[in-house]
């Protein structure tokens, strides 16, 4: 688990590296990019923001983590620390729980000054049996060289074999060589473990007699160094305890004694000695406490030796020395005062226990990360947003601008093409002008070559006439009749000539003189010109009865009934005949209708009627001009209609023409309509 | 009726038109002076005796041609009417115009007649007798 911890939190930090270095190259990269343009500096300068953000939101997760961190690992630490106090607490009290049953041993002997074996081994019995860490409880009398002999004797009253032995160097146990002082162990209980050491001189035994001695100097109860235990593999180590026990004043001793003793304020009687395993008493102990992982060693300061290891009950199958190398960040150390000698004891947890959760500060580093991240992502989406905002109105404006100036472009164009079609308009209306000047010249110039010709043509056409009357008014008898004859030939001529003369201007000034327009009965307007022909005897004028009244000119139309009905009654060619004049209503104009029932005309010639000066008789019959006719085509057609003529020889000739009912549309009107200004 | 002494001016470029009028004055044995000019300029000058006799008393009648050379019937008409000593003489228009911008010109300067040339001298004849025939005042 720890593994898995540390790849990915690696991994974690190694991405975040990786990240912040990406930003600083970033930056770095937008610092040189802002040189060669300022709107590359700018982009940049705009996602500042997000890096900002970033950057606390990883510091503070960082520093969380660590906050969080560090409070868990000193909430274990304090937890541990607690623990183990607690743990060592226990043991303490156990160990003082085991000494005190030495002790115990020590008040009795001193609260009796006789205590036999029987008493001695009734005495210790419930106490062993109590405390599985006892290994072994010993009374060790103080025997001088003189009593020797008077406390083997009373001893081996309770205990036949016994004798104050030594222990060899070889490991042999001989009866014990002369000395001052002897310390045998005279009871021992539990007895079958340990009947070897009775009876044994403690002073061979340098571990315990230093202890005994120093136990007698103090005073006080005292603990050896550690010592081996027989036939144990694991709890081997244990530790001796004595308490020293002092003559009682009520109980003087013997005599020998006074003078050992007299050297001390107080003599020492002997001692009560106990052997301790320190595994049992520190099992013992914690065996009713709960599980924990801890475990926990104890060494003996003041020597440097190892002591115990309790191994937490949640390890299974480890063996010591794995333990006891096993590095450690808590450890939790006390001294104990253990009997005159200082006990170090170590706890340390087991690994997986007592190990900070980890899940909590990363769980800060992950929530911390991705909020950053989050928020990271909100505020560079803003800036993003804001930037395609930018983007987009820089866009809309660029288009905008674009537009703007297409229209304005466009605008110009239409200016120009106006301008052009003004110009273009001017021109027009300039050669117009022209054409109309030109035409009204030319109208001006036809006017003047009427009137030349009306005045002109006709002055020396009348000097002709009248010299001629006067030469026949003058010569009258001297005049032949071939003379005369040539003379009326000559004013007949004359006559004719002044004829083709008026009918030419007439022709001429149709269209030029444009007359008033008035309400017409054409009924009334017939009447007049049939009076003003005043048509020879025998020929009659019909009208018909639709004959209409409408707005038109007068003249004009009076001029074509006069033409039509004249050519009728000239061209008849009987001495008796009639002329039909009638009218049909058509949707926009009128047919009029001048029929005669004279000789009628081949149609070969129904075209070349209606052409100027064309006769289709001799020139010397009448006052026919062949302009008459011409003149109604050109009337006619001048209104918008046209003529057509019906006839057959023998069977008459019918003149069909249309005449409009209305009055055309004025010209200035059109005028307006396309040129508007 | 008119008086025999007054005189009559004829303002006509053409000499068979002058002879026309002297012949039909004949006819009808009309004896008044006629003075003949042949251009509007020579009138004037004769009417006001510019290098030349003038005419006095002043012509009681005026007969016109339209069509002159140098100076036309219309423009002889204006310069007379705003002579304070002429402008009071009768004037009737002989022409062969019957154009009705001439007509309407000559009426504008208040001529006493108009008259279109017949093209047969009897016409003109009778046309002459009735003109001084109806002449009263």
């Amino acid at each position: 688990m720890n593994f898995l911890f540390g790849t990915f939190g690696k991994s974690l930090l190694l991405a975040m590296r990786r990240f912040i270095i990406s930003l600083m190259q970033l930056m770095k990269g937008s610092g040189e990019q802002t040189f060669p343009s300022f709107r590359m500096g700018s982009i940049w300068w705009g996602y500042f923001p997000v890096f900002l953000v970033a950057l606390l939101g990883l510091t503070n997760t960082l520093y969380f983590f660590r906050q969080v961190s560090d409070w868990e690992r000193q909430q274990v630490t304090t937890n541990f620390n607690a623990a183990s106090r607690d743990w060592v607490l226990v043991v303490q009290r156990e160990i003082e729980f085991a000494l005190a049953t030495t002790r115990d041993i020590a008040s009795y002997f001193e609260a009796s000054p006789r205590v036999g074996r029987r008493e001695f081994r009734k005495f210790v019995e419930p106490a062993i049996k109590r405390h599985a860490a006892i290994k072994a409880l010993q009374w060790i009398p103080v025997v001088s060289r003189e009593e020797r002999e008077t406390f083997e004797q009373s001893s081996r009253l309770s205990f036949p074999p016994y004798t104050i032995r030594q222990k060899e160097s070889s490991g042999d146990i001989v009866p014990a060589t002369n000395r001052d002082i002897y310390l045998p162990v005279l009871y021992v209980q539990p007895y079958l473990q340990n009947k070897d050491l009775l009876g044994l001189d403690m002073t061979s035994d340098r571990t315990i007699f230093e202890l005994l001695l120093r136990s007698g100097d103090t005073g006080e109860l005292q603990v050896s160094e550690r010592i081996t235990l027989d036939g144990e593999s694991e709890k081997r180590f244990g530790f001796v305890v004595s308490v020293p026990v002092y003559q009682s004043d009520e109980d003087p001793p013997v005599s020998e004694e006074d003078e050992s003793a007299e050297t001390e304020p107080r003599v020492i009687r002997g001692f009560a000695v106990g052997i301790y395993n320190i595994g049992d008493i520190v099992e013992l102990a914690l065996q009713n406490l709960s599980v924990g992982g801890i475990d926990i060693h104890f060494s003996d300061e003041s020597n440097n030796t190892y002591l115990y290891t309790h191994k937490s009950r949640l390890r299974s199958g480890d063996n010591q020395d794995e333990i006891k190398h096993m590095p450690s960040r808590l450890v939790y150390s006390q001294t104990l005062a253990v009997g005159g000698r200082q006990w170090r004891v170590l706890c340390t947890p087991i690994p997986g226990s007592y190990q900070p959760d980890a899940w909590s500060g990363w769980f800060v580093v992950v929530g911390g990360l991705s909020f950053t991240l989050l928020l990271t992502t909100y505020v560079s989406s803003l800036v993003g947003r804001a930037k395609k905002v930018k983007q987009l109105v820089d866009l809309r404006t660029a288009e905008l601008s674009s537009t703007n100036s297409a229209l304005n472009n466009e605008i110009k164009e239409r200016k120009a093409a106006e301008q052009r079609l003004t110009e273009l308009n001017d021109l027009l209306e300039y050669r117009v002008a022209v054409r109309s000047t030109e035409a009204e010249r030319r109208a001006k110039d036809l006017e003047q070559f009427a009137y030349v010709a009306s005045h002109d043509l006709k002055a020396p056409l009348r000097a002709i006439a009248n010299l001629a009357d006067w030469i026949s008014e003058d010569l009258e008898e001297k005049l032949t009749e071939e003379s005369r004859e040539q003379l009326a030939l000559l004013q007949d001529r004359v006559q004719r000539m002044n004829a083709l003369i008026e009918g030419l201007l007439e022709y001429s000034r149709v269209g030029r003189i444009a007359g008033g327009h008035s309400l017409v009965d054409t009924r009334e307007l017939l009447e007049e010109i049939i009076d003003s022909l005043s048509p020879p005897k025998g020929f009659t004028v019909k009208l018909g009865n639709d004959l209409p009244k409408l707005h038109t000119d007068r003249l004009l139309l009076g001029q074509v009934f006069s033409n039509l009905i004249s050519n009728g009654l000239k061209h008849h060619g009987g001495k008796k005949g009639q002329i039909k004049v009638e009218c049909r209503k058509m949707r926009r104009f009128y047919e009029f209708s001048v029929a005669d029932n004279g000789v009628g005309i081949p149609a070969e010639y129904h075209k070349k009627v209606f052409m100027i000066f064309q006769t289709l008789q001799a020139k010397d019959y009448g006052s026919n001009t062949g302009i008459g006719l011409a003149l109604v085509k050109k009337i006619v057609e001048e209104q918008g209609g046209w003529i057509t003529l019906e006839s057959q020889p023998g069977k008459g000739a019918k003149f069909r023409f249309t005449w409009p009912a209305e009055p055309a549309a004025k010209p200035e009107a059109d005028d307006e309509l396309i040129f508007p200004v | 009726m008119l008086d025999s002494d007054v005189g009559i001016m004829l303002i006509e470029d053409d000499r068979v038109d002058v002879m026309t009028v002297q012949r039909a004055f004949k006819k009808n044995r009309i004896n008044n002076p006629l003075y003949i000019a042949r251009t509007g300029v020579d009138a004037l000058d004769m009417l006001k005796g510019n290098g030349q006799e003038k005419v006095d008393p002043p012509p009681g009648l005026i007969l016109l041609d339209l069509n002159l050379p140098r100076m036309s019937g219309i423009e002889f008409l204006e310069r007379l009417r705003q002579d304070r000593e002429l402008q009071n003489i009768r004037i009737i228009v002989l022409t062969s115009s019957n154009e009705p911008r001439d007509r309407e010109a000559a009426f504008k300067y208040e001529v006493d007649d108009y008259i279109v040339k017949p093209h047969s001298f009897e016409e003109f004849n009778r046309v002459i007798a009735t003109i001084l025939a109806c002449w009263d005042d």
